[in-house]
């Protein structure tokens, strides 16, 4: 448990190190924590090399062909599945949702200009 | 056909008044109302009450169902509304959060609604309400039995790189039912390693040994600990937004409520975490410089040298206290691409481009210093802009004119960067990502350790 509680504040404290706080007042606030690109950004566009195969079948597959639609549709689930279920709790999603968020104005994508 | 009964929503705690500051003058009493009270419960509704309380398993909220005393009168309300308030919006209080845990839950009071309850005599649908409304709790609380499960007859064995093929068939059928005896084994490796978040090469390499040997144990806690994060979601959601998973480096963009586009994503390394918040993006900077952090700058880049960084483009500018800090102008090499987006929160990060697109291209993508990196900027952009007829299909025209520019959103989009490791998929079946920052170990000995405190407060009130 204190392995992990440590880990998880090393986390905290490694991330407020990085913000604002720490700031000179003159410098923009919101242009910090990002990478700064090193020596090898000429050969970042390298991919990692592939983990050591230590295994009983013989050959790499080929990637499994997986469609854009499929892929997006996978993305949303890990992004977080929030279709919302019907009321009465029967566990399966509604379809769409209606029109009562569609005024949330704060929080609109501007997709509808109406 | 006979009607089902309107469900009895929960409803929110009345405001809390913030407080007084000191005056010369005496402030008002704070009048707090009277708690609601609770109807005498029928015998009846007493024993579901019951039957509801030994279900918390059932609900991610303990790993094994508890044994409690029966209890009656005060001491079985006062369970019943500790369970609903641990269902609806968290069995871990935030005053027990870590600081970048930034989703928080508002406060709830579910004495109205449990009164309300009890005279309509609607328990079921009223306890039914208390859970969050979406596909992907739900998705869990199924995952969950089916962990527990395959838990209680035993777990899983042991493969190794020496693992014969049927082995490993059979220990991969155990978590996807679609494994058969007629697929290749390297078609159910690759869907077991898209499960993971692995590279699908269909071999059985390091990584994917190391997720297969990962303890029944382990991932029923990561479950637990998703379920009780997707209890600090907001109850509505706006229907357009853009959610990012952390642990997964993923973004997704919805729009009337459903996916429009995803793209991957590079978060924070385990030692710079990106936190979960809610916030909304209110303006794009097209071709941002880079204004460098002290921290960075002191730890990454002063150690190069003078020379080398203005070699390397920086620029070097006092400060008013007589200092230095360091800029990196716009341009192809900026650290933040062309394309950076704002949104307010406590923790200075943001979205943005990023001239390392290699890592794009990698099954590890939790590399940054905090902030989220995307793979398709300008896309997404566009999608921001869309209604305003200046900025619709002029990002890319924009940022070839080299000008640094803020354009305002015609309307804000709200932005969740949430932390999901187990999530089910289209099928059913739970996905798993690594724990790259320890919160799935640390939230699970919370939730415990809460439920443990509420089931003895439970206890010395009954005998009372």
């Amino acid at each position: 448990m204190r392995k992990f509680a440590l880990l998880a504040l090393a986390g905290a404290l490694a991330l407020s190190a990085c913000g604002k706080k720490e700031e000179a007042p003159d410098v923009e606030p919101t242009n910090n924590l990002v990478a700064p690109p090193d020596d090898s950004v000429m050969n970042a566009d390298q991919a990692e090399p592939e983990p050591e195969v230590t295994n009983n079948v013989a050959q790499p597959a080929p990637p499994p062909e997986i469609s854009e639609d499929q892929q997006m549709l996978d993305d949303a689930a890990a992004s977080g599945m929030t279709a919302r279920l019907r009321e009465g709790g029967d566990g399966e999603p509604v379809e769409e949702k209606g029109e009562a968020n569609q005024n949330d104005a704060a929080s609109q994508m501007a997709t509808d200009p109406s | 056909m006979a009607q089902t009964p309107p469900v009895v929503r929960p409803t929110l705690a009345p405001p809390v008044a913030p407080p007084t500051t000191p005056s010369p003058i005496a402030p008002p009493a704070v009048v707090t109302p009277p708690p609601v009270p609770i109807p005498p419960l029928s015998h009846a509704q007493a024993a579901w009450l019951s039957d509801w309380l030994k279900q918390g398993a059932a609900q991610g909220l303990s790993a094994r169902n508890i044994g409690m005393a029966a209890l009656t009168g005060d001491a079985l309300v006062n369970a019943v509304l500790d369970r609903a308030r641990a269902l609806y919006r968290g069995r871990v209080d935030t005053a027990d959060f870590i600081e970048v845990w930034g989703v928080r839950p508002p406060a709830f009071d579910p004495r109205p609604s449990l009164a309300a309850a009890i005279s309509a005599d609607r328990l079921p649908q009223w306890a039914a309400g208390l859970t969050p409304p979406y596909a992907g709790y739900d998705g869990l609380r199924k995952g969950l039995a089916t962990y527990e499960k395959i838990r209680d007859a035993g777990g899983w064995p042991t493969l190794s790189a020496q693992s014969a093929p049927p082995a490993v068939r059979k220990r991969l059928a155990i978590e996807d039912r679609s494994v058969s005896e007629d697929e290749p084994l390297t078609a159910a490796l690759q869907r077991a390693q898209r499960r993971y978040g692995l590279n699908p090469t269909g071999l059985l390499d390091a990584r994917t040994l190391a997720a297969l040997n990962v303890p029944v144990d382990d991932r029923i806690a990561a479950i637990m600990a998703n379920m009780e994060r997707w209890r600090w979601m907001p109850r509505e959601l706006p229907v357009n937004r853009v959610q990012v998973n952390i642990a997964a480096a993923v973004l997704t963009v919805f729009e009337g409520d459903a996916p429009v586009k995803s793209m991957r994503a590079v978060t924070g390394s385990p030692s710079n975490a990106t936190p979960m918040l809610v916030s909304s993006i209110h303006s794009i900077v097209i071709n941002p410089p880079w204004n460098v952090p002290t921290s960075i700058a002191k730890r990454e880049l002063w150690p190069k040298g003078r020379g080398t960084l203005l070699k390397q483009g920086y620029k070097i500018l006092k400060t008013p206290e007589g200092g230095e800090r360091i800029v990196q102008p716009a341009g192809p090499n900026s650290a933040l691409g062309r394309l950076k987006f704002d949104f307010a929160n406590n923790f200075a990060v943001y979205l943005h481009d990023t001239p390392l697109r290699g890592k794009f291209s990698s099954y590890d993508r939790l590399a940054s210093h905090g902030c989220v990196r995307l793979e398709k900027p300008v896309p997404l952009a566009e999608l921001m802009v869309r209604g305003d007829p200046t900025l619709e299909g002029n990002i890319q025209a924009l940022i070839d004119e080299g000008r640094t520019q803020r354009v305002s959103l015609p309307k804000e989009v709200a932005v969740y960067l949430l932390y999901w490791t187990a999530f089910a998929g289209n099928d059913g079946t739970i996905a798993f990502r690594a724990d790259p920052y320890g919160w799935d170990k640390l939230l699970a000995e919370k939730i415990e350790a809460s439920s443990r405190r509420a089931a003895a407060a439970t206890t010395l009130a009954s005998k009372d």
